[in-house]
Parts: structure tokens; C-alpha cells; sequence
């Protein structure tokens, strides 16, 4: 791959990649060191030529299998309580926004982000993360579970 | 799950993102490089080259042990002794100065 077509790939996947990262580690400093491993083991896979469409969900997938190996040794905390979210327009929902990720299990983040905010289909969540279609469709639905348990208020929840 | 959940969640992962602190990211040529530098300077994978030299450090003490225990051997076998210890010698300082220049 020469600069040229790197130069392509990294404008077209590393902001929505930096964001999946950041968003579910809840760090920045991750964020970064991961997205620039995740164009590292691209390149030394010996795959770079692929195209676009394939090269995304790989990054995705690496970027995945990194974060879970940084979580497995314990390197990270999984969320950053110091996050705190920096809207001014409407400061009380975006905290509660940032809580509620916060409070979902890390699988649970990873799948939500990727259905509702990268628009994937089940298919392509099972390519970015390395489970099968199965389990994305039953790991999915326990998630959206588990966020609607968040947002709705206790009260309600009982009634 | 109603319609109007699944609106809220992803509402909800919308504001969590706009609420987090804005980040700008390095340009491509800046990771370009980056890249180019981890991948040019990263630790060689074990190669061939430290057995190698093992093996042949190891036949040379095998064999200098044999020499200087028989004493009837000619001088030519301390010559077959000495080369391949030059030999191992030679491999064993590359193989260190191009893991430490790495």
C-alpha cells in the first residue's frame, strides 16, 4: 500500500474508528493508541490492498480484538469516570447520556455503537467483532435491553 | 422493542457522543510516517540466525573439548576447531548489533 492509498483508506475509516474506540473504552489516550496499532496490523497483515468495504469491518475487528486484549491484562480501566462530557446546551442529558454508556457492559457498548451509530447490519457486527450472526442477533437484543433498562425510570420500570 | 426505545438509544449514543471533548486527528501523512517508522524499526521476528550460532558455539566447544583432551590429534584439527569458532563469532556479533540497532 503506498501513501496515496493510505491516505485514502484512514480519511474514509479513522474518525467513525477513533469514535467507536473512544467511546466504548470511555478513554482518548486509548483511543489513539489503538486506532494507530489498528493501521499498524492492516498493514503487516499483508492485506492492505484490499478494498474499502472489506478494510473497514477489519479495522473494526482489530480494534476490537485490541481493546479486549488491553482489558484482559488489566492495562485499562474500562471506562474513564473523569470523562465528563463538555455540552453546554443541555448539560444534565448529555452526563446521563455518558452514565448510561458508562453503566452498559463493555460487549454491550461495542454492539450498540456499531448497530445505531455505524448503521451496521448483523452481518457486518459479526465481521467487526468475530461473533457469529447468531449471537450478534441474541447479544444485540440483550443489549438494547439492558440500555432501555437504563433510560427508563425506575418508577416506570416497576409499572 | 417499541420504536420509541430504539429511537431513544440511539438518541442517547448521539448525545453521548456529541458530549464527549472534541479530538482532532493526526493527518494521514503523520500516521503515514508514523506507520512507516514501527514498521521499518519494529523487533525482528526470531529468525534462524540465533540457533545458528548456538549450534555452532555449541560443535566448537564439543570440539575443543575433544582437542584439548587428545592430545595426539595433528594441528590441522586445531584449525578445524578454530574456524568454525571465527565463524560463530562473526554470526553471533551481527545477529546482537542488528537485534540492538532494531
Amino acid at each position: 500500500m503506498d501513501e496515496q492509498a493510505f491516505s485514502a483508506l484512514y480519511q474514509a475509516t479513522a474518525k467513525s474508528l477513533w469514535r467507536y474506540i473512544a467511546r466504548v473504552s470511555g478513554r482518548q489516550d486509548i483511543a489513539d493508541d489503538v486506532l494507530q496499532e489498528s493501521y499498524l496490523r492492516l498493514l503487516r497483515s499483508g492485506r492492505s490492498a484490499m478494498k474499502l468495504a472489506d478494510a473497514r469491518p477489519y479495522l473494526f475487528r482489530i480494534a476490537t480484538n485490541l481493546l479486549h486484549d488491553r482489558w484482559r491484562r488489566g492495562d485499562d480501566l474500562q471506562f474513564e469516570e473523569g470523562d465528563e462530557p463538555t455540552t453546554e446546551s443541555q448539560p444534565d442529558k448529555a452526563l446521563d447520556a455518558t452514565r448510561m454508556l458508562h453503566r452498559l457492559k463493555p460487549r454491550a457498548r461495542e454492539l450498540l455503537w456499531l448497530a445505531y451509530m455505524e448503521g451496521m447490519t448483523h452481518r457486518e457486527i459479526a465481521n467487526a467483532t468475530g461473533l457469529n450472526v447468531m449471537s450478534v442477533r441474541i447479544l444485540l437484543l440483550r443489549a438494547r435491553r439492558e440500555a432501555a433498562a437504563l433510560l427508563t425510570p425506575k418508577g416506570k420500570e416497576d409499572a | 422493542m417499541p420504536e420509541e426505545m430504539e429511537q431513544r438509544i440511539r438518541h442517547t449514543l448521539q448525545e453521548a457522543d456529541f458530549a464527549a471533548a472534541p479530538h482532532e486527528l493526526p493527518t494521514p501523512s503523520q500516521v503515514w510516517s508514523r506507520l512507516q517508522f514501527r514498521l521499518a524499526y519494529r523487533p525482528r521476528k526470531e529468525t534462524y540466525a540465533s540457533h545458528v550460532s548456538t549450534i555452532l558455539v555449541a560443535v566448537y566447544l564439543l570440539a575443543f573439548l575433544m582437542w584439548s583432551t587428545w592430545s595426539t590429534w595433528l594441528d590441522a584439527s586445531l584449525i578445524a576447531v578454530l574456524a568454525p569458532a571465527t565463524a560463530a563469532a562473526v554470526f553471533l556479533c551481527m545477529h546482537v548489533s542488528r537485534n540492538f540497532r532494531s
